[in-house]
């Protein structure tokens, strides 16, 4: 049996942190400046009592809505978050009561960033593959501005809060193709909120600043952009050459690339590295910025919207981030 | 032996072009709007693709232009 992505839709929060509010509070970054490297001019953040599962409610309703479909025929909820409401019970048991799906539909957390959508996309196939069951709706939501420190510029920058959600169909016709995974836990360190685990419950209280006032603390989201420059443009070209052998394709064969997107300069490092036409990559990360495991749903609903991505075209989807986690697939769409 | 022709061509490329335009040989880094933690990364990656060329972490507080990033390559 096959599987189809069939619909897509997301969930930005109306708030909105622009690069001018950003540069007022860090002169020393201009909002050009800021737009002309990241690619970004504004990122919906949470309110304060607004979280994941709310995002990913809305996305939910927003794609039943639009599309008409039938919440009852939904046999499988899969939900990607770093930010579960609770340590337990699943996240997707509370959406999915929120919602109204079928009670005999399953559903389950899993925990993965940037990489999470294309992990989803492999989960939603095994299980229609399987046969256990016919219509997977994947949602992806993430609050990172949650775990920012207020005074981390770099951060806050890059990242956006929003949820998105795609409803995975089985079908008659080749849709989801083979799918490639990378896994490197000795970069865990680089990407990580260290409290609030089990492994260290309590706020440590640890902040740092090093040169250029840079804040790093063990209780908010911490980055080590060098090193995750290092693993993406390493790694990730490796990824593409991979899905491609696996599915007997070459670049040439691609009609469209939609990478998780980071920020604009690190794509274009990695484009330019595996020499994609620049007209055969999406970018589009202007108004939400880097939504971890939603910037490839959302960047596939703006390139159906604007035309760039159309039914019968090839489409290769890449994810990589924190773990160090990654995956690749080829869809027709 | 590398050719510092190239180096100069292949360190612009990571640079915002009006920044790009303005990069000499003795141009210190720090003088550019556009040299930021990105480009710093960019420039780290670039050189160990095509150079093979591994550069430390802090390498941009050892040297300050391009003139001196192309001598600690050649020296290493």
């Amino acid at each position: 049996m096959n599987s189809q992505i069939l619909f897509v839709e997301y969930h930005i929060p109306v708030k909105k942190l622009t690069n001018q509010e950003l540069s007022i509070e860090f002169p020393e970054w201009s909002p050009e400046k800021i737009s002309s490297k990241t690619g970004i001019y504004e990122r919906g953040i949470c309110d304060e009592n607004e979280f994941a599962s709310d995002l990913a409610i809305n996305a939910a309703k927003k794609l039943f809505d639009k599309y008409g479909i039938e919440k009852n025929e939904i046999d499988f909820l899969l939900y990607c978050t770093q930010s579960p409401d609770y340590l337990l019970p699943t996240t997707a048991c509370l959406i999915h009561k929120e919602l109204g799906l079928n009670s005999n539909c399953g559903a389950l957390d899993f925990n993965l960033g940037c990489s999470g959508y294309i992990y989803g996309l492999s989960l939603a196939k095994g299980l229609i593959g399987s046969g256990d069951a016919s219509n997977v709706l994947l949602i992806t939501s993430e609050t990172y501005s949650k775990y920012i420190h207020p005074e981390d510029k770099s951060n806050r920058t890059i990242f956006g809060d929003a949820a998105a959600a795609t409803l995975i169909c089985v079908t008659t016709e080749p849709g989801l193709e083979k799918f490639v995974f990378g896994t490197d836990g000795f970069g865990a360190m680089n990407l990580i909120v260290k409290t609030g685990g089990i492994r260290k419950r309590v706020p440590s209280m640890f902040v740092e600043y090093s040169e250029g006032n840079f804040v790093k603390s063990d209780d908010h989201l911490f980055m080590d952009g060098q090193e995750i420059f290092k693993f993406t443009t390493r790694e990730v070209p490796l990824l593409v050459d991979r899905c491609l052998k696996l599915n007997n394709l070459q670049i040439s064969q691609i009609d469209l690339f939609v990478f998780h997107q980071a920020n604009r300069y690190m794509l274009d490092f990695i484009r330019r590295k595996l020499n994609i036409p620049a007209d055969r990559f999406f970018v589009s990360l202007e108004l939400t910025g880097n939504t971890v495991s939603s910037t490839i749903p959302i960047a596939l609903t703006e390139a159906m919207k604007i035309g760039k991505l159309e039914r019968g075209m090839k489409v290769m989807l890449v994810g990589f981030g924190v773990g160090y986690s990654s995956g690749a697939v080829v869809f027709n769409f | 032996m590398r050719d510092f022709k190239k180096f100069m061509i292949d360190l612009r490329l990571q640079f915002e072009e009006s920044d790009a335009q303005l990069l000499q040989a003795n141009t210190k880094f720090r003088d550019l709007g556009t040299f930021d933690s990105l480009t710093r990364f960019s420039i780290v990656a670039y050189i160990d693709d095509e150079y093979n060329f591994k550069l430390p972490d802090n390498i941009f507080t050892i040297v300050q232009t391009p003139q001196e990033l192309f001598n600690f390559m050649s020296n290493e």
